[in-house]
């Protein structure tokens, strides 16, 4: 079971970004709104272990944190399947086909698309592969960055689907502008202003 | 961790795989370099020169150790830098570094592939030199050049992750991949002994690990050097093994902490 504790969080960039954040995220999913520039990928960052606060502490083991963000890194000469296979290999994880036809269908990605090499893939197939990557690490904590804006309505609404479903054993964090579209599938609401993180 | 080696072994294969020509004209390159060397050698009538009677070699016979070693060293432990900012691009360090696993084991196998390279193209060198341009291999005494090869690994990968700490933290512009392509050709005895240098310039190829790395093996190579014979040389490689690997090692992870505070991870 996933729970994360924020813990006194700062950040700057220069100028400060997030101050003093301290918020408990329980399992369900929490959306996580604000300007541009907020820190909203800032906090998902720290979360995931990819950025260092400049004070306070995150209670959650990184090991069990699975992230997608906008850019998603792949290697573009190599076939999408083969780079899912990479990458949960860097966890331990051994792919068998069968789970990733099964994980590429919950997340929407075409089988055809799996041979590909992932930069002759569309930016929103990308994005599913990266879902699908997500799906297959099975950690408790999911962490989404705003990409689940650049996927076709249908494809959205069933993803969102499975998130629905595993959110009574995970932390699910998304980040989006696009309150509305998340309305339905949304336990928790949060927002970022002036570096703070408010509950809603 | 061998699961994890297995797959950027497979990775790193099927990325140059995706890059064939490229493969083959690196090949056709390493070739070619050997056919000028031959005709410069050819041009001085294949004499063997004052400096080089100690070897009792050629220029030709001298350059195709300096290259080999050069090859081994620059092409192998050498880019690490290079394959650090590709892992870098692609999401691989990052995700290592996310999940908190220790980084290096990561920088053994992202270089393993190259190290591997390395050997393959030193082996092509050592055949073409062999069939094609008639160097001798009676004189070689290969526990000298193991022990040669095996130090010559740790020094060189040192400069390669000191290198690559300069890449992370920098992103452009890099004095260490300078001193490891450029400097270390004019100093290092590759091309020709460093002897032949101004006496300053001379005693500055001492610093470099090539320099001792050239020197032992062409006696390893020519004169059946033993390890006793060359002991000087492989303790100086052993000092520069002992003391910069392990300070590489610290110096990376120090980097990889400063670039997870700045957030530079995902930046190019």
């Amino acid at each position: 079971m996933g729970k994360i504790n924020l813990s006194g969080i700062s950040k700057s960039f220069k100028a400060p970004v997030l101050r003093d954040i301290s918020a408990c995220f329980p399992e369900g999913i929490h959306l996580i709104s604000g300007t541009n520039g907020c820190g909203k990928t800032t906090l998902l960052r720290i979360i995931s272990g990819r950025l260092l606060p400049d004070t306070g502490t995150v209670s959650c083991s990184p090991e069990k944190v699975s992230a997608l963000f906008t850019k998603q890194p792949f290697y573009p000469q190599l076939p999408l399947n083969f780079n899912i296979e990479f990458f949960i290999s860097l966890r331990g994880i051994k792919l068998s086909k069968e789970s990733l036809l099964n994980f590429a269908k919950i997340a929407s990605l075409d089988e055809v698309e799996l041979p590909k090499r992932a930069e002759n893939v569309s930016q929103g197939n990308l994005i599913k592969a990266g879902l699908c990557k997500m799906y297959m690490e099975d950690s408790p904590v999911f962490l989404i960055d705003e990409c689940l804006s650049s996927i076709d309505s249908e494809s959205f609404e069933k993803n969102m689907g499975y998130l629905s479903m595993q959110a009574s054993k995970k932390v699910i964090l998304i980040v989006s502008h696009q309150k509305e579209r998340f309305i339905n599938f949304t336990n928790f609401f949060w927002e970022i202003r002036e570096g703070q993180l408010l509950k809603k | 961790m061998i699961l994890k080696t297995i797959y950027f072994l497979k990775k790193d294969f099927r990325l140059k795989k995706s890059y064939k020509f490229a493969f083959f004209w690196g090949l056709f390159s390493s070739f070619f370099s050997l056919l000028i060397f031959y005709y410069i050698d050819l041009l001085m009538e294949r004499r063997i020169t004052g400096i080089l009677a100690k070897y009792g070699i050629n220029y030709f016979n001298y350059v195709f150790i300096g290259l080999i070693i050069f090859n081994f060293t620059g092409a192998g432990p050498g880019t690490v830098a290079q394959k650090v900012y590709e892992e870098k691009y692609c999401g691989s360090l990052e995700e290592i570094l996310a999940v908190k696993e220790n980084i290096f084991p990561f920088l053994f196998s992202a270089s393993l592939y190259n190290f591997l390279l390395s050997l393959a193209e030193s082996v092509f060198y050592l055949l073409s030199g062999l069939l094609f341009f008639g160097v001798k291999f009676s004189g070689i005494n290969i526990i000298s050049m193991i022990l040669i090869l095996f130090f010559s690994f740790f020094s060189f990968s040192a400069l390669g992750i000191f290198s690559a700490c300069f890449t992370l933290l920098f992103k452009r512009g890099n004095p260490l991949a300078f001193l490891m392509n450029s400097a270390e050709g004019l100093l290092g005895g590759a091309y020709f002994p460093s002897v032949i240098l101004p006496f300053g310039l001379y005693k500055i190829s001492y610093a470099l690990p090539v320099y001792w790395s050239i020197r032992a093996a062409q006696k390893a190579f020519y004169l059946k050097a033993s390890p006793i014979d060359i002991l000087s040389e492989l303790f100086i490689l052993a000092i520069f093994s002992i003391t910069l690997f392990p300070l590489s090692l610290a110096s990376f992870k120090a980097t990889v902490r400063k670039t997870l505070l700045w957030g530079s991870l995902n930046q190019f």
